[in-house]
């Protein structure tokens, strides 16, 4: 590990103008969401009360919900497949991708971050597939190599000048800075992509366990041409995605839409049953499910089983001091933010992520914004014990002899003789603080002699 | 191997017996054409009459069960269309949605693949919440549509019609009126 922890290492490489993209955007959504949750909801605390209760329920009864879904699922002709790590799901996609299609094919992608999370891309391009992201953003982020830095909008960082250039270099069309003539540029080179695609691959937003329903939320419709145009459609999911019941299905699209993006409900909410079925006029002939493992039912029964509940919306990122001055690849993770600095660790081990604990001020705002009542800073304030417990993080060494002197009253006493100018002792708040501020001037009392000899 | 993994995976999965938290409740909404016609405006769609949509609509593709209100296609090839016309199941207000479902008469890609995108809405099946609406959700496939399709993904600014339809024009189809009586009837 570096002298700096990752986040703050990475925070100090960025420039100015990405600072900004980040910081700017973030507040605008912040913004929004909460105009648009108090429109919305007469009562938007109480709504997400009850999303809390719903997903805290959903995780208790895991087993349960699960075995529902899938029988409801495979009535539909859903054909299911389940991975215990993301080797293993890469592998069963790849197995089904082979299948249904000669090296060469296409393949268009949805966004999904459960498919970031276990690198299919690379996986199925070393196959020989042409793997097409087709979410304006995650299309912006293949053709330059880069990885999504927000879970929701995955450019965040980048600017209008940097997306006009990628296009130009990939002979989209004419250098233009307009946002409508670049989406219209995008447009044209995906639509031949859904057309000849032979697979589509998809994450899961819901499952529903009382109908077997996979339910997908999108704005651009990029979703639902991948889903529907090729012949199959593989959906990778995290097993903690099931809900109870169709009938839950408005409260969360509400939350969830007004949380990422300040709107009423996304533009398009995608309710896939199954396969054609032999009257029916299009869609695909194949869908398979991936349920992915991959650390999740270790975690449900662990003390962080409460960020499983998370919805992917976003909200504590775009809220996140540390978030905002550092962007989402200062994680290192394609989880970023509050819950990235819990869900990465959580999944991959407190020995190899636990010091994204450290990426945190501990303000709250993150669980004050989460539709389902996450209790972050808490978790941040377990993961960061244990990652001290194992080594992983270290406290620097300023503060361990303040932890002494604090907590020794006579060492205490000594020592505010011995150092009485607290603007020249080495205090551990000072280094971090005075880097970017000045340091408040002494004036040169006692506060202690001066308590001692007040008048009564 | 797979099914090893399935037993694995279920083994280590909590089940209890507690009762499952009660269904959220909406807030009341009024489930009225002002009200969805406003919504469904505020999102950029466009309610036009029959005749303004047929005037200006070019090659398009008619979902089966709105032929005999819109009349034939005149396109075959869904991607070459310039307009889609579909028969929407129901409309919720309280978002300005249209419910559409995948059947024997539905193409799912006829709402997606046009630029234009024109649904006939039976005034009668406006519903207000989003509760009531997905609560017509039939077993097949489905699609609540919000509006036209849209980005922010460059710097936020919102582009319409990005992969799905740019535009969304809603037909209005009034409930039949009863034959009112007519001074040539008997």
């Amino acid at each position: 590990m570096s002298a700096k922890p990752r986040v703050e290492a990475y925070a100090r490489t960025l420039s100015e103008s990405t600072v900004n993209s980040v910081r700017s955007a973030s507040a605008q959504k912040t913004r929004s969401r909460v105009s648009m949750l108090h429109q919305v909801f007469a009562d938007p605390d109480a709504a997400r009360t009850r999303a809390a209760e719903i997903k805290g329920y959903v995780l208790d009864n895991l087993g349960t919900l699960l075995e529902s879904f899938e029988r409801e699922a495979t009535k539909n002709g859903v054909q299911f497949h389940w991975a215990t790590d993301a080797a293993e799901a890469r592998s069963i996609i790849a197995e089904i991708v082979q299948k249904a299609a000669k090296p060469g094919a296409t393949i268009v992608k949805a966004k999904s971050m459960a498919t970031e999370e276990i690198h299919l891309n690379d996986a199925l391009i070393r196959l020989g597939y042409d793997v097409v992201e087709t979410d304006l953003g995650e299309y912006v982020v293949q053709i330059d190599h880069d990885t999504p830095s927000h879970i929701v909008t995955p450019i965040i960082h980048k600017n209008r000048k940097q997306i006009a250039q990628s296009f130009e270099r990939e002979g989209l069309g004419p250098y233009t800075e307009v946002p409508e003539e670049l989406a219209m540029q995008a447009r044209v080179r995906l639509r031949n992509a859904f057309r000849s695609a032979s697979i589509g691959i998809s994450g899961v937003n819901y499952a529903i366990a009382d109908t077997g329903r996979i339910v997908l939320v999108e704005n651009e419709g990029n979703n639902r041409l991948s889903t529907t145009a090729p012949r199959v459609h593989i959906a990778l999911m995290g097993i903690e995605k099931v809900l109870p019941s169709e009938s839950d299905l408005p409260l969360f699209l509400r939350l969830l839409a007004g949380s990422a993006t300040g709107q009423h409900v996304t533009t398009y909410s995608h309710f896939i049953a199954g396969p054609r079925l032999p009257d029916q006029l299009d869609g695909p002939e194949e869908v398979h499910v991936v349920m992915l493992d991959n650390g999740r039912s270790k975690a449900v029964n662990g003390p962080y089983r409460d960020i499983l509940k998370c919805i992917r919306c976003g909200a504590c990122l775009n809220v996140c001091p540390v978030y905002r001055q550092a962007s989402g690849h200062a994680y290192d993770h394609v989880y970023s933010g509050p819950l990235g600095a819990v869900l990465a660790p959580v999944l991959e081990g407190v020995d190899k992520l636990g010091d994204l604990a450290k990426a945190s001020t501990l303000c709250g705002a993150c669980e004050e914004v989460c539709p389902v009542q996450i209790p972050i800073p808490h978790m941040l304030l377990m993961l960061r014990d244990e990652a001290f417990r194992a080594g992983v993080i270290k406290e620097p060494i300023p503060w361990s002899a303040y932890a002494f002197a604090g907590t020794n009253p006579t060492v205490w006493k000594a020592g505010l003789t011995v150092l009485p100018m607290a603007s020249v002792a080495p205090h551990p708040m000072k280094w971090g603080w005075s880097e970017f501020r000045e340091n408040p001037t002494r004036i040169g009392r006692n506060f202690r002699k001066w308590w001692g000899s007040r008048e009564k | 191997m797979t099914s090893a993994s399935r037993e694995t995976i279920m083994a280590s999965l909590p089940r209890t017996d507690r009762a499952r938290p009660a269904v959220w409740e909406p807030d009341p909404v009024a489930s009225t054409l002002e009200h969805f016609c406003e919504q469904f405006r505020a999102l950029g769609g466009r309610i036009v009459t029959m005749d303004e949509a047929q005037a200006l609509s070019g090659e398009c593709i008619v979902d089966e069960d709105a032929i005999p209100i819109w009349g034939e296609p005149t396109c075959v090839d869904v991607w070459e269309a310039a307009v889609g016309v579909t028969l929407a199941q129901c409309a919720v207000a309280e978002t300005g949605s249209l419910l559409l479902s995948a059947s024997s008469q539905h193409r799912r890609l006829g709402s997606l693949a046009p630029p234009r995108h024109i649904i006939l809405l039976r005034e009668t099946q406006i519903v207000g919440s989003l509760e009531a609406g997905l609560g017509q959700l039939r077993a097949e496939t489905s699609v609540l549509i919000t509006g036209p399709s849209r980005t922010a993904d460059i710097e936020g600014v919102l582009v319409n019609g990005v992969h799905g339809p740019r535009e969304v024009w809603v037909v209005l189809i009034p409930p039949i009126e009863p034959e009112a009586s007519s001074p040539d009837v008997p």
